[in-house]
């Protein structure tokens, strides 16, 4: 009687840890966008599209509630059946805080980041990812259960020194779609099967 | 637990309340039941809870019922709903007899069924009768059987015995027996509970420990937790309540989670892997869904139906919480962890049935929400409501798809039977459910029925989504909404209707630069315009497609950041203009674009389009905005008086005319009412100065003035819209009549030079116009430029009126013809002119005098009038150097006036002229001491003081009951007229000392010329010249005379003696008493310096 559509539609044997990651910049269009599998591509944009409706949402939430941005993290905002989306907003200093000393980007390969405890890399409120307003999407696959808010934290903190280190580089312009391999590994090694 | 037949008869109806058995006399209790069961609830009780729970309020109530022993619990049961926490025995014995041969027998037979269950909540009641105790002659002592009960039965647990006294009587004592009563009740119930529960709860505890047997039953687990979710439900706990089910989620969930991950094989969890036969969603309009329940309790439940009771439950607790909005969320959360759990648990399910369970639930939540509150008025709950709404249409377009209801050919055979199989998991056999009309397993079934009925419900579910996130702000989630529906529509073979919602999917993509969602969009667009028979080739991109583009305008309060543009982008606009056919010569071209505007407005240029046969060429936006400004005026009439404007002067108003969108026509016109004491000033043709706001010059023109009686008016020749019309009118306003103010300081206050505000007088101009039906009302404030005083002078037996004028206003008058006019009949009193017979200047802020002297007596008050001419000083003769310093009374002659005719206004002041004639004199000196021919510091000297009568008896005073009367016994025995006075020498300016009686009582004879002389001694402190000490009198009135204030001659002493009243003093009014010596001043020498000075020399 049944034409039985199994769980098996649910990869459990293919699971990663992000299915896609995405990079998105202060006037909302993207920097960058990964997803695997790659054939899923157009959906994927949709998806993290529609998040950035949420993400707006979340912020001016918090820009009412709080004057300061400490948590950047802006928890699952955005859950589907089949995904559940993360966001990160890498905000400017916040307002009561003196901005920050202008970087001198061209210093050398992330040597003014390195005296940054890595710690504050995700919170990120000193801006030296500078009044960019930056936000980072990554997407879950919801079968995926087993994962834990720290683990997002940690990809997330991952994610950002990535982003770092793509804007220290000088032949970089800023605005433009991010072509780095390193950063492409570093976001591939975060979609890996686990 | 007891048997499932009962128990859901209980569980049902959820009236439930916690037993109360009651054994004993029924009848006794049956009259008393009423006032206890409504009496239970009155009070709140604290709860103190076990396990570090917060305490909580609650107000109990309670189900009595008979006792029976069949409804003590059995051994080893469960139940609590069923559970009597209070066992109460009723008995009204009042005789030892009795009580020994029954009530006693009846009382160990209970306790001892009691015992037998391990009960140990029991209260036994006594109910004392007064009345009943009366009628017996043998009466025990009243405590006796309530001690007999309390040796018998309760072994140290006093309380558990409760007198009540008369409970049917309305008496303070009932009352308070009563409340005694109740409050036990209470306490005990509470502790049963506490006790009860709290073996329930260990129990349960010791039970989910167990959870790793194999043996272990989910579903009897869940029913003894649920059990005490009831119990907390019954209490009104719903807070307990929901955390009993919310337990109850989180181990579940947790076991399906670790049962996918295989890391837990539990065999219970298995028999939720069955094949799920029914998906009609959640049913959440019940409070218990007892077709579930019972499933679960049997452990045949499904997934979904274990789900479906548990979010029921979780939903009716939530609602009587006030939550709604949680309810929304947790429907959220459930729906996706459900349907994540299915493949989990790899439930065979077929194709579409989860899409018609999410789908029934959401519309179920929604309803179900809906009719507890106003959903549309809530934001916080509308961003909910919108995910509930957006994945019942994602899953109804799943549907759609999968029965083959989305095309436009209709289902084929394959997807007629999917319909069919899905249709079968929906029956349903409850009544209830199926008479609700809109009960969302209804409607999807009718959804599914048809391709119209289908798409009626599918374009229904997706503009309301739409629309709910359009609310909430959700643009992008809407615009994806929109490309579903476009999608559908492209299926139906709609065209049409689907390229409106990508061209805004598209305009949205690309304002944010998505370039793949930009270029699948287009493809899609492009798809659609070729359906619909478009000329262009489907290989065009959109931005071709536009065929109006021109020069776009746009209002600016209806744009919306496109944030970076990158690539110039077909604007959305409102307006456009576009001239066609335009010859483009080398060099500079200037285009004119005429647009016909019809809504005022800011208006911006936003995008230059060029089209050249079929090229387009697009700027970006256009930098610096040009923009220009539509506005429409209505005609607007404005009076300019200024805030000064004076009365008793000629005045210039400014009236201001802007004709806005109405021309005028020749003869149109004002037409003003003027008030009466409002003169017009103006001949018939006063010139009127128009200007435009294009700055052309424009002649002025000439306004002709008709004045009938308070009906001015003016008629304008033709002008045309937008003009300024502006003219003057010159008018003058008559100063009132003034009078006194109100109290007296004001005459002190003006003379002390403090600026006061003068009157305002206020005329209402009306003024009609041809635009409008409405009259303009203008107020005009005109001040009066004067504020007149009167004050009237003593120097022994003359009298003078003196007026001052103060001039308010910060111009310069020229006063004239003073004059003081008093209508008294019959009298031969005159006033005889003190001024000069020249103009008076009164500069502004100054003060100028009149003075007149009264030539014989005015008896009473008589109303006098001050009237004087005033006119405007003109500018020269203020800065004449004598006008300017000479001060306020300066004198002019008449020669010094301009040549025109100066134009003269009248000030009139009225006011009640007083005189009173002069009573006493009083006369001051300071004698030097003997020997010495000046007064000298530190040396008394004798003050001399003279009080003498000036005029006889005064007929009007006695008349008018003026107690200054009084017979006083002189020496020597002759009984005279004298008025008794009460002098006092005070120095306020410690200047010297008064030494000795500094007052006393002077007896005066009622005889012209008499005279009592003082003398007293004065000390000066200072030297120089010092004013001397005052002199005051006062009237005194004895006894007799306050008593009586008309006092009368000629009453005997005798009469006094027996009047109780004490004597007062009385002021005499001002004008009775003139001081002589007032600011005479006598020379004190400074004291000769006699003292020593001791050198000593070492």
């Amino acid at each position: 009687m049944f034409n039985v559509a199994t769980g098996g539609r649910r990869r459990r044997a293919f699971c990663t840890m992000a299915v896609c990651v995405a990079v998105i910049t202060k006037e909302n269009y993207p920097l960058y966008i990964s997803n695997v599998p790659a054939a899923n591509e157009l959906k994927f944009h949709y998806t993290v599209h529609t998040s950035l409706d949420v993400v707006e949402e979340k912020l001016s939430a918090v820009g009412k509630t709080t004057s300061d941005l400490r948590e950047l993290y802006l928890g699952l905002l955005y859950p589907t059946e089949d995904y559940k989306v993360y966001p990160l907003m890498c905000e400017t200093h916040p307002p009561s805080t003196p901005p920050p000393p202008p970087i001198p980007i061209f210093v050398g390969d992330g040597m003014v980041f390195r005296s940054c405890p890595r710690a504050h890399a995700f919170e990120s409120r000193y801006g030296y990812v500078a009044n960019t307003k930056v936000k980072f999407v990554i997407v879950i696959d919801s079968s995926n259960t087993s994962f834990r808010d720290n683990e997002i934290r940690s990809m997330f903190r991952k994610l950002h020194t990535a982003y770092t280190d793509v804007m220290c580089n000088p032949f970089y312009t800023p605005g433009d779609p991010i072509q780095s391999k390193t950063f492409d590994d570093v976001i591939s090694s975060m979609m890996q099967v686990c | 637990m007891s048997t499932g037949a009962e128990e859901r008869q209980l569980v049902y109806t959820m009236e439930n309340k916690p037993i109360v058995t009651c054994a004993g006399d029924s009848s006794l209790f049956s009259s008393l039941q009423p006032t206890l069961v409504q009496q239970l609830p009155k009070e709140s009780v604290e709860w103190r809870r076990s396990y570090g729970r917060p305490p909580k309020m609650i107000n109990l109530e309670a189900n009595f019922i008979s006792f029976k022993e069949e409804l003590l619990p059995k051994e080893g049961s469960k139940a609590l709903l069923t559970f009597p926490f209070l066992h109460i025995f009723w008995t009204d014995c009042y005789d030892s007899e009795m009580y020994k041969t029954s009530t006693k027998e009846e009382i160990s037979r209970w306790q001892n069924a009691l015992r037998g269950r391990g009960s140990s909540d029991w209260l036994i009641v006594l109910v004392e009768v007064e009345s009943r105790r009366k009628s017996k002659p043998i009466v025990l002592p009243r405590m006796a059987i309530v001690d007999k009960i309390r040796n018998d039965f309760c072994n140290k647990q006093n309380d558990r015995v409760v007198v009540l006294n008369d409970p049917l009587r309305e008496s303070a004592r009932a009352q308070e027996s009563w409340q005694a009563f109740l409050s036990r009740l209470r306490l005990l119930l509470l502790a049963s509970f506490t006790r009860n529960l709290g073996h329930f709860e260990d129990d349960m505890r010791a039970l989910r420990e167990r959870r790793t047997n194999p043996n272990w039953s989910f579903a009897h687990y869940f029913m003894v937790q649920e059990e005490l979710a009831f119990v907390f439900e019954m209490l009104k706990q719903y807070e307990d309540a929901l955390v009993q089910y919310d337990e109850l989620d989180a181990l579940f969930t947790q076991y399906i989670v670790n049962h996918g991950a295989g890391a837990d094989p539990t065999e219970w969890v298995s028999s939720f892997c069955h094949p799920v036969c029914h998906w009609t969603g959640l049913a959440l309009w019940r409070p218990i869904d007892m077709v579930r329940r019972e499933l679960v309790q049997n452990g045949c439940a499904s997934l979904l139906d274990l789900r479906s009771y548990l979010f029921s439950r979780q939903c009716t607790l939530l609602l009587f919480l006030q939550r709604p909005w949680e309810v929304a969320q947790r429907a959220l959360e459930l729906l996706h962890n459900s349907v994540q759990e299915l493949h989990l648990l790899e439930i065979p399910l077929p194709l579409g049935a989860v899409d018609c369970w999410v789908y029934i639930s959401c519309l179920e939540v929604l309803q179900r929400i809906e009719s507890f509150c106003d959903t549309n008025q809530n934001d916080m709950f509308a961003v909910y409501a919108a995910g509930l709404r957006a994945y019942a249409r994602e899953k109804l377009h799943g549907l759609g798809n999968l029965c083959g209801l989305m095309s436009c050919k209709g289902p084929t055979s394959e997807e007629l039977n999917r319909t069919v199989d899905l249709l079968a998991g929906l029956s349903n056999n409850d009544t209830e459910m199926v008479n609700n009309l809109n009960n969302p397993s209804k409607r999807l079934r009718e959804a599914l029925s048809s391709t119209e009925a289908f798409e009626k419900h599918y374009l229904e579910l997706s503009e309301v989504a739409m629309g709910t996130y359009k609310h909430i702000g959700r643009l992008r989630s809407a615009r994806l909404i929109g490309k579903e529906l476009a999608d559908f529509h492209m299926r139906k073979c709609e065209p049409r209707k689907a390229e409106g919602y990508l061209l805004d999917a598209l305009k949205t993509y690309r304002a944010e630069g998505w370039s793949l969602l930009v270029s699948h969009t287009r493809r899609q667009l492009a798809a659609c315009q070729s359906q619909l028979g478009n000329p262009d080739s489907p290989l065009t991109t959109s931005g071709v497609t536009y065929r109006n583009a021109h020069l776009f305008l746009r209002r600016q309060d209806s744009s919306s950041s496109p944030g970076r543009t990158r690539e110039p982008v077909l604007e959305d606009t409102t307006r456009t203009s576009a001239v066609c056919n335009v010859l483009l010569r080398p060099g500079n071209n200037t285009v004119s674009l005429p647009t016909l505007v019809r809504e005022p407005g800011l208006f911006t240029l936003r995008q230059l389009c060029l089209q050249i046969g079929p090229l387009q060429l697009l700027s970006l936006r256009l930098q610096p905005v040009p923009q220009y400004t539509v506005y429409s005026q209505e005609p607007q009439l404005d009076v300019i008086s200024g805030d000064d404007l004076l009365a008793g002067v000629p005045q210039e108003l400014q009236v201001q005319l802007l004709t806005g969108h109405r021309a005028l026509q020749e003869g149109e016109g004002l037409h003003l009412s003027l008030p009466e004491s409002l003169l017009l000033l103006d001949s018939v043709k006063i010139p009127a100065h128009v200007e435009s706001d294009s700055n052309d010059d424009i002649p002025d023109i000439e306004l002709s003035l008709e004045l009938s009686p308070r009906l001015l008016r003016v008629r304008f020749p033709a002008i045309s819209g937008y003009r300024s019309v502006r003219f003057s009118l010159h008018v003058l306003c008559q100063p009132p009549t003034a009078t006194p103010p109100a109290d007296d300081l004001d005459y002190h206050s003006i003379q002390d030079g403090i600026e006061l505000k003068g009157l305002v007088v206020e005329h209402r101009v009306s003024i009609d116009s041809p635009w409008s039906i409405y009259s303009t009302l203008v107020t005009l404030a005109f001040h009066v430029p004067f504020r007149v005083q009167h004050t009237v002078l003593t120097a022994g037996h003359r009298k003078f009126v003196q007026v001052c004028v103060r001039n308010t206003c910060s111009l310069h008058f020229i006063l004239s013809r003073p004059s003081l006019g008093f209508s008294m009949e019959g009298e031969d009193t005159t006033l005889e002119s003190l001024n000069p017979a020249t103009t008076t200047c009164v500069c502004a802020g100054k003060n100028a005098w009149f003075l007149w002297e009264i030539n014989g007596q005015v008896p009473s008050p008589v109303p006098c009038c001050f009237t004087v001419a005033f006119q405007l000083g003109s500018t020269t003769e203020q800065k004449r150097p004598g006008t300017a310093k000479g001060g306020p009374n300066e004198q002019m002659s008449d020669d010094g006036e301009e040549e025109k005719p100066p134009r003269h206004c009248l000030f009139n002041y009225d006011f009640m002229l007083v005189q009173l004639a002069t009573l006493y004199s009083v006369q001051a000196a300071v004698m030097p001491p003997l020997g010495q021919e000046m007064c000298q510091m530190g040396l008394l000297c004798s003050l001399e003081v003279s009080i003498t009568r000036l005029c006889k008896d005064d007929p009007r005073q006695e008349g008018s009951g003026s107690p200054t009367s009084d017979c006083g016994e002189i020496p020597g025995g002759a009984t005279v007229q004298c008025s008794q006075l009460l002098y006092k020498v005070v120095d306020n300016s410690s200047n010297w000392a008064v030494c000795g009686r500094s007052s006393g009582l002077v007896a005066m004879p009622l005889t012209e010329r008499a005279t009592h002389k003082l003398h007293l001694e004065v000390l000066p402190l200072f030297a120089g010249y010092l004013p001397l000490p005052d002199v005051h009198l006062s009237k005194y009135l004895s006894e007799s005379e306050t008593d009586e204030p008309c006092g009368e001659s000629g009453r005997t002493p005798g009469v006094e003696s027996f009047s109780t009243t004490t004597p007062r003093l009385s002021q005499f009014d001002p004008g009775e008493v003139y001081n002589v010596s007032r600011a005479t001043q006598v020379l004190v020498l400074p004291s000769p310096d006699t003292s020593l000075v001791d050198i000593t020399v070492p």
